[in-house]
């Protein structure tokens, strides 16, 4: 007891030595190693200059390394414009945020606001969609097309709500119904259990009240309640949404941009985002929900 | 002696200058990339109302809030002779082009993804007189989720002179 009681305390130690901009930068790294963007024009030396941040001693704080990433990343987009995702965007602009940050007299600051603003913005224009611009958000057409239809989806779906596979198998052939052409056929599809709605329903009142409070948190004054709580609602975040929706890649950036915002103080929060990388980790390599649905006995094939 | 105290008198009071806008500069720079993000949000936002562009792209964070993705619409493209109006299917080297027409179907893009559709060998004879380009999406019945193809855009560029 009083050995595994040192561990921790070791292990605590250890982690309060760590400058948390450097583990930002680290973890923004190792977002772009595990997680490679773009095409052969851009992906080898976003990857070198990624590698040689994480393995050269004195590059992870050098601006033009920075800069570099930024530009590359930002060049991704534009080539691949308009698909590019997201994740594409905002990892340029914290790229940016990095390189400038590391040039000016107050790193961890100007690398601290950046990341409460990209975070607070990202949050904001998603709700904005969410909330007020897409169709078929809130009425939860969306999550219940998505549950049926997205293979990501699919072992989260028959564990929590309690279809079979065939079951699901016959509504995604109905959603796959091409109509925009005779002879058409507007029938129904087989009808969803109210366990599937209730779900669906639940599904689209988190995300869009989570997504919400984020927003808020990280956009609001420094010194409000909502403010402080922000470390832990975007742990939550990251816990809950990444064990369904496998977009790894915008998770770390998220945690990397979180790091940014801890200071030297807050090791246990600290400590908590690199559980939630390596969980989000997990959660891509290990089929969980799949081994689940195995044990429960809801798997397809 | 005078010049040398005027510079000595002059050199604080450039260093004070430099400094001074070095301190500005590093208080707007910092905002640079949250002003990239707002800029190119709010581009993506006006694309998607005036141009069609799906909200899954374009960065304006709008992934996941709408069934309406890009991969989710489809092209229906026809070129047209006197008294036949013909089907086309895209080949396989326009692909990644349909994609991206179908992602932001703006008048622009249909119209360059036409005229390049024009020069496709059809069985028809004689000039083509038009190409139609529709872009279609899927939305869903929100109670029984009937999937109903609508055409989001469409766009017929005239051939003739």
């Amino acid at each position: 007891m009083t050995d595994r009681l040192g561990n921790v305390a070791r292990a605590r130690g250890l982690l309060a030595q760590i400058d948390p901009i450097d583990l930002a930068l680290r973890l923004t790294l190792l977002d772009l190693l595990l997680r490679p963007i773009g095409d052969w024009n851009v992906r080898p030396a976003i990857l070198a200059i990624a590698a040689a941040g994480l393995l050269v001693p004195g590059w992870l704080r050098k601006p033009p390394l920075w800069f570099a990433l930024a530009g590359l990343t930002a060049l991704r987009a534009w080539t691949d414009w308009p698909l590019a995702d997201n994740h594409a965007y905002l990892i340029s602009y914290w790229c940016l945020a990095a390189g400038i940050s590391l040039t000016v007299k107050d790193t961890e600051a100007c690398l601290g606001l950046n990341g409460r603003l990209l975070i607070g913005l990202a949050f904001a224009f998603a709700v904005i969609w969410k909330l007020l611009l897409s169709p078929d958000f809130l009425d939860g057409t969306f999550l219940r097309v998505t549950m049926l239809q997205d293979p990501r989806f699919e072992n989260w779906t028959l564990l929590s709500t309690g279809l079979s596979f065939e079951e699901l198998e016959a509504q995604r052939a109905s959603l796959a119904r091409h109509l925009d052409s005779p002879p058409y056929d507007a029938a129904p599809g087989p009808e969803l259990s109210a366990r599937f709605s209730q779900m669906a329903t639940v599904t689209t009142l988190w995300t869009a009240g989570i997504e919400l409070a984020l927003a808020a948190a990280f956009l609001c004054w420094k010194g409000a309640l909502l403010s402080r709580v922000r470390h832990t609602l975007l742990i939550v975040f990251c816990v809950t949404t990444y064990a369904v929706a496998t977009v790894d890649g915008f998770g770390w950036l998220l945690i990397s941009m979180g790091v940014a915002q801890c200071g030297p103080q807050l090791v246990r929060t600290r400590a908590l985002y690199i559980a939630s990388f390596a969980l989000i980790l997990v959660y891509r390599e290990v089929p969980w929900a799949r081994l689940l649905a195995d044990v429960v006995g809801v798997a397809g094939p | 002696m005078r010049t040398v105290s005027e510079a000595t008198d002059r050199t604080p009071t450039i260093g004070a200058k430099s400094a001074l806008f070095l301190r500005s500069w590093e208080r707007w720079v910092r905002f640079v990339p949250a002003l990239l993000l707002v800029g190119v949000a709010v581009h993506q936002v006006f694309l998607a109302n005036t141009a069609g562009m799906s909200p899954w792209s374009g960065g304006g964070f709008g992934m996941f809030s709408t069934t309406d993705a890009g991969a989710a619409r489809h092209l229906h493209a026809f070129v047209m002779r006197p008294g036949i109006q013909r089907e086309i299917r895209i080949p396989a080297a326009m692909k990644d082009w349909e994609r991206r027409v179908v992602t932001l179907p703006s008048d622009a893009n249909l119209r360059e993804f036409a005229l390049a559709l024009a020069d496709l060998p059809t069985p028809d004879h004689g000039p083509a007189t038009a190409v139609r380009v529709q872009v279609w999406r899927t939305e869903f019945d929100p109670i029984g989720l009937v999937p109903i193809g609508r055409i989001h855009r469409s766009l017929e560029v005239s051939l003739q002179p």
